[in-house]
């Protein structure tokens, strides 16, 4: 889960791609401006080479002429001892074609001679050793030629094999072969870490919505990049943004503290009052009964108040949760025990089950009151000799609480309507109760990340579900 | 006793001072965080009930100040903020309880009586006796009227918590606190259903435990 998760993040991170591609662009362009190179190289060494052999064949062709065929064999035995001369293929062909006199460079010929009879011309045979020519070519080497028409009708050719390609090209390609592997590890790195530093904003900007998201930190802004770019204006905009909503947020709370606190103190002075008269004694029974009724409403609108307030709360996402890591189990373990005389005295069995640990991070009062909630409304739901049952599992990284009951369930066409503030089907009627109950259930498990839905039972009553993210 | 009372709404102090007077207490009230200092400077005072939100010096700075000369005085806050924050705040500042308008009185009381218990240490009882109601702490037995009564463990609990407050009011809000550990109120009344069994156990007549609508319960010493 979390390798793939790794990878995921990896894919569509904008550094990551945008290395790829600079790398694989940069190697091209490394390539092409190598192949350049290396093909105007080959073109020069030729072109030179060329020239070399040219000034040879006319050098040659002024000695045939001036001193034939002997005086250019002792100049070429006389240039083969010169110092880094290369060797020299001569030859003078007639206008047959046939060979007249050649003079091949030693390394041409095999070292392997062979002994051979040959007709002596007497009509006898005679041994004679032979050595075969090899003309070396290949892929590394290359034989180049220039001829020249002599006066006397011959044609004087001046060849050479040239080992550019193995003496000078084999090797740059190899070299290049090296470099160029390294360069493009070198700029991938380099890419890396230059698109990361690039997007090292745009990183943060991630982590801080994550964490106003997952901790309601409102005072977290994305810090300024150094240099003044696109991205620095991206940050600063999403952090005014930021500003916006924490100054709304705050007022908002503000706007509801106010009212809760206006509203609190002149309901403390309405219950103190009449609580101090109802606990004296000898006061006549109609007075009382009035009295009790101000204290019971006053209680009743603070309830009201604060179930209201946390519902607001929590739909506009300023609920200050105190979040710890709970065990589910036993926070419902908690809010069942609460309901269990209630459950007893209208004869319903109450049932939750033991089972494993289910760690969640919630905030444990709100989270039990929730549970509670669901209790309670399922015990008011379920006729008496009924069953209430709590089943808690885990599913897909998510702890699941489910409470059936064996009431008369929730028509499908209430059943989205139920969580509304104040909403009443027609069955609550009769029941008291401000319904806020189930709207609290819901705002407090979204404040918490996760889910409240009601389906029917396939046989009878409901069954209400908490998804809480673990 | 002698307690102080810093509230600056008229209509809350004039019910807490009048509340507290009818309790045996001897109250002064200040209606502003300046004169409640002033007052304690110049005052023997056995507890404070003081509001967070006070014009001119604040509750909270006012118990600051107070911690540092006088550090004994319980102080009891109250505030209509209910948050966890506000409360840790209260207790931070220095104060030794807090309780969130609005209060019943009932409750109010029996905090500052457990305040000024503890501030003088009285030894704790094992043994609890309200007219003929008995409990032994140790045992965990119980007699009503010399017969042997078998309860079951929130039933002990509300109880004692009742024998603990012998003829003083207690409220809803207090028994759910003390028997379930539960800080709001549940929509079904779970105390009036606890509290029916524990008659029926040891109240059948309603003689011992009387119900007062609007304020709550109170046990009384006279069988």
């Amino acid at each position: 889960m979390s390798s793939t998760g790794k990878l995921n993040q990896l894919r569509r991170s904008v550094a990551v791609r945008l290395s790829l591609w600079f790398t694989v662009l940069f190697a091209i362009g490394f390539t092409a401006v190598f192949a350049l190179l290396y093909v105007l190289l080959g073109r020069q060494l030729e072109a030179r080479e060329g020239e070399v052999l040219e000034l040879r064949l006319r050098q040659y062709a002024d000695i045939y002429e001036a001193r034939g065929v002997a005086g250019l064999d002792a100049r070429i035995d006389e240039d083969s001892y010169t110092p880094h001369g290369r060797a020299l293929f001569v030859r003078l062909v007639a206008r047959n074609g046939d060979v007249v006199w050649a003079r091949v460079p030693p390394d041409w010929i095999d070292q392997d001679a062979q002994r051979v009879a040959v007709p002596d011309g007497w009509g006898g045979w005679t041994v004679r050793q032979t050595f075969s020519v090899r003309v070396p070519r290949d892929q590394e080497q290359d034989l180049a030629v220039v001829s020249a028409m002599l006066p006397d009708g011959f044609l004087l050719q001046v060849g050479r094999s040239t080992d550019n390609r193995s003496a000078l090209l084999l090797p740059l390609r190899r070299t290049f072969f090296w470099i160029g592997s390294a360069a493009v590890l070198v700029g991938f790195l380099v890419a890396v870490m230059a698109a990361r530093r690039a997007t090292r904003p745009l990183q943060q900007v991630v982590e801080t919505a994550r964490r106003i998201i997952n901790t309601g930190a409102l005072d977290a802004r994305v810090p300024m990049p150094a240099r003044n770019d696109d991205i620095a204006e991206l940050v600063q905009y999403f952090n005014t943004v930021l500003d916006k909503n924490a100054v709304l947020l705050r007022s908002m709370r503000e706007a509801l503290d106010n009212v809760a606190h206006d509203l609190r103190t002149p309901l403390t002075s309405l219950r103190g009052t009449a609580e101090l008269v109802l606990s004296q004694p000898g006061i006549d029974s109609a007075a009382r009964d009035a009295l009790a009724d101000c204290v019971e409403r006053s209680d009743e609108v603070l309830r009201l108040l604060r179930a209201l307030m946390e519902i607001s709360e929590a739909e506009a996402g300023v609920l200050r949760l105190e979040k710890s890591e709970n065990d589910f189990r036993e926070l419902t373990r908690q809010a069942v025990e609460l309901y269990a005389d209630v459950a007893e005295s209208k004869r319903i069995k109450l049932e939750f089950g033991p089972g494993e640990v289910v760690r969640v991070t919630v905030d444990p009062v709100r989270m039990r009151q929730a549970v509670a909630n669901l209790i309670d409304n399922a015990i008011k739901y379920t006729p008496e000799g009924g069953a209430v049952g709590l089943k808690m599992y885990s599913e897909n990284g998510y702890a699941v609480l489910a409470v059936s009951d064996t009431g008369p369930g929730v028509p499908e066409a209430e059943q989205p309507r139920i969580w509304e503030r104040l909403y009443r089907g027609d069955q609550s009627r009769s029941q008291s109760g401000l319904g806020l109950g189930l709207s609290l259930v819901r705002a407090i498990v979204e404040a918490h990340g996760g889910r409240a839905t009601v389906r029917n039972a396939p046989e009878r009553g409901a069954i209400f579900e908490l998804r809480l993210p673990i | 006793m002698r307690i102080l009372v810093v509230e600056d709404d008229a209509k809350i102090a004039s019910f807490v001072v009048k509340g507290l007077k009818q309790e045996g207490y001897a109250v002064d009230h200040a209606s502003d965080g300046d004169t409640g200092l002033a007052l304690t400077a110049s005052t023997a005072y056995d507890a404070a009930v003081v509001d967070v939100m006070l014009p001119g010096l604040d509750g909270l700075s006012l118990v600051k100040r107070l911690r540092a000369s006088r550090a004994e005085l319980p102080v009891l806050f109250l505030s209509a903020r209910s948050t966890v924050q506000d409360r840790i705040a209260g207790l931070q500042a220095g104060g030794d309880d807090y309780l969130t308008k609005p209060f019943a009185f009932a409750e109010l009381s029996a905090r500052l009586q457990a305040l000024i218990r503890r501030s003088t240490r009285a030894p704790e009882a094992t043994k609890l006796k309200v007219g003929d109601v008995e409990m032994d702490l140790v045992g965990r037995v119980i007699t009503v009227g010399g017969r042997l009564v078998e309860l079951q463990p929130r039933e002990f609990s509300l109880l004692e918590y009742l024998l603990r407050h012998p003829n003083r009011h207690v409220t809803k809000t207090m028994i759910l606190e003390h028997v379930w550990d539960y800080s709001f109120d549940p929509q079904t009344n779970v105390v009036d259903v606890l509290m029916h069994r524990l008659r029926g156990k040891i109240d059948p007549e309603k003689t011992r435990i009387e119900t007062i609508r609007g304020v709550g319960y109170v046990i009384h010493g006279k069988a």
